[in-house]
């Protein structure tokens, strides 16, 4: 008998840890690279992105291989869309635009099986060779819930009354577009709000996400973020501009 | 009617012009993202990678939205690879393990159709739409070998004679073994057999192709070499790593 796969981002925050989560590009073998570099989790993108349902067991089996938490941000706050992504195998949700306590005992239902919620009954993938995979899923899976409203952060107080939600992520870029700022996520103002909220967040002994760049990362740990998403295409670009540039002036 | 497409790596190279390439994992999404970068060319992997026939349509489409060549490392010098290859969208051909004039004259014979070769009569998806494209492929079609094995090198006098072939590329990793010289690129000798031989290539009037990574991609081209091939994935590895540490150094 094979215990159940440890989730190592819930742990890390439990442990009262930092972890980092890396998103960019989604395919099994980029993430089997992303690997050996040393990141806690890997972000699926199935809000905006490509990751569909039939990708999801072969990327979530990549992230396995390396101990890397899977967590899968998907499109639909709907029971059906988050049990169905957690059977697949993803060890984590990320739901969108969490803007009352209503909407994220929802998420929390539809993500737990009794007696803290009613999942829908199905050994996931992660549950293969576990003999009580329903007595210990709810522990190794991750809920992560975005405050990216205006509306979410004005109902801040009673969202963070709901237990079990392991991560309240502040998410920049649609909370601007909601303050009538679209576009422009570093307005002052828009900061300001994503600073208060996460200090909010942090008060009450909760968890606080961040969307971090390699010029904010150390900034968002002292405000007291501790699930860090970054993403590696512009590390990418960033060498790939300079190698080109050295191209160009050897050659000119 | 349309015009055949050009192939912006054959032409800087037959202007006297450097040329990159850039080589990772391949995917359709990945590809697109590097778009906008700059580079000439993108190297599809399936000598050693999982680049299959299925996925040479989508993926040299990608290449042709941006005006990066399409070039296919193919896993065996043989006709119908070759052309199958080239039916299928690829704008260039990698083929690995020349050692003999005749290996190369092979290559040259399958990839170009009469008078110069045999290649199979098929139009390409690069001949959509293109009223003369026998007579017009020729001088879309890039053709690089790779020089990796000592014995190439023994008989790179008479490898050179042979006409169509655009890029003779130095590779460093299979030649150091067939060296005795096992995962030692760096060793001297393999390094001073590697300069020799882009001397030769280089006097014969030929283009010279060699690994060109952050740190050498000054010398190289010092040294003559036009075929500049790169890999994005140091470039993630080296961001994610400096960005962990900062982490690391942040939370100490």
């Amino acid at each position: 008998m094979t215990g159940l796969r440890e989730n190592r981002v819930k742990r890390k925050l439990q442990a009262g840890d930092i972890a980092t989560v890396i998103s960019g590009h989604n395919s099994p073998d980029v993430i089997d690279f992303l690997g050996s570099i040393g990141f806690d989790g890997v972000w699926l993108e199935g809000e905006h992105g490509p990751v569909d349902y039939a990708e999801i067991p072969d990327m979530t089996r990549a992230c396995d291989v390396w101990g890397m938490t899977s967590i899968v941000r998907i499109n639909l706050t709907l029971e059906g869309v988050l049990y169905r992504t957690l059977d697949l195998g993803a060890q984590g949700i990320v739901t969108p635009h969490i803007d009352t306590a209503d909407q994220a005992r929802d998420v929390v239902n539809a993500t737990k099986f009794a007696p803290i919620g009613s999942r829908g009954m199905a050994t996931s993938r992660q549950g293969y060779g576990v003999s009580d995979y329903y007595a210990k899923a709810n522990d190794e899976t991750l809920v992560v819930v975005l405050i990216e409203d205006i509306l979410a952060v004005r109902n801040l107080k009673n969202i963070l009354e709901v237990d079990n939600i392991d991560v309240f992520f502040v998410a920049p870029g649609d909370l601007s577009q909601s303050m009538g700022f679209v576009g422009q996520p570093t307005h002052p103002e828009v900061i300001e709000t994503i600073d208060n909220t996460i200090q909010q967040i942090t008060a009450t002994g909760k968890i606080a996400g961040a969307l971090v760049n390699d010029e904010t990362v150390e900034g968002y740990i002292n405000k007291g973020a501790r699930f860090l998403l970054n993403s590696w295409p512009e590390w990418v670009i960033a060498n790939g501009k300079d190698y080109l540039g050295k191209v160009y002036s050897a050659s000119t | 009617m349309v015009n055949i497409r050009e192939n912006k790596v054959k032409h800087k190279l037959g202007r006297g012009e450097l040329s990159t390439m850039l080589m990772g994992h391949n995917t359709t999404d990945m590809i697109d993202f590097m778009g906008p970068l700059g580079f000439d060319s993108v190297l599809l992997e399936s000598e050693h990678g999982p680049v299959d026939f299925a996925d040479i349509g989508p993926l040299t489409r990608i290449c042709d939205i941006w005006d990066m060549t399409s070039i296919v490392r193919i896993n065996f010098n043989n006709p119908s690879i070759i052309y199958r290859t080239l039916d299928l969208g690829a704008q260039g051909l990698m083929v690995p393990h020349i050692n003999t004039a005749e290996e190369a004259e092979a290559v040259v014979d399958a990839a170009k159709f009469a008078p110069i070769g045999s290649r199979g009569s098929y139009t390409s998806r690069q001949g959509y739409g293109i009223g003369d494209y026998f007579s017009k492929a020729n001088n879309e079609t890039l053709i690089t070998i790779l020089l990796e094995d000592i014995i190439a090198i023994n008989n790179l006098s008479e490898i050179l004679k042979v006409d169509h072939i655009d890029a003779f590329y130095v590779a460093p990793g299979d030649l150091a073994q067939s060296m005795g010289y096992l995962g030692q690129v760096e060793h001297p000798e393999v390094q001073s057999t590697v300069d020799k031989t882009y001397e030769r290539i280089i006097r014969a009037g030929r283009v010279a192709g060699g690994m060109a990574s952050d740190n050498n991609v000054e010398a190289i081209i010092e040294k003559g070499v036009k075929f500049l091939l790169t890999s994005w994935e140091s470039w993630l590895k080296a961001g994610g790593r400096s960005y962990l540490e900062r982490i690391k150094s942040a939370t100490k």
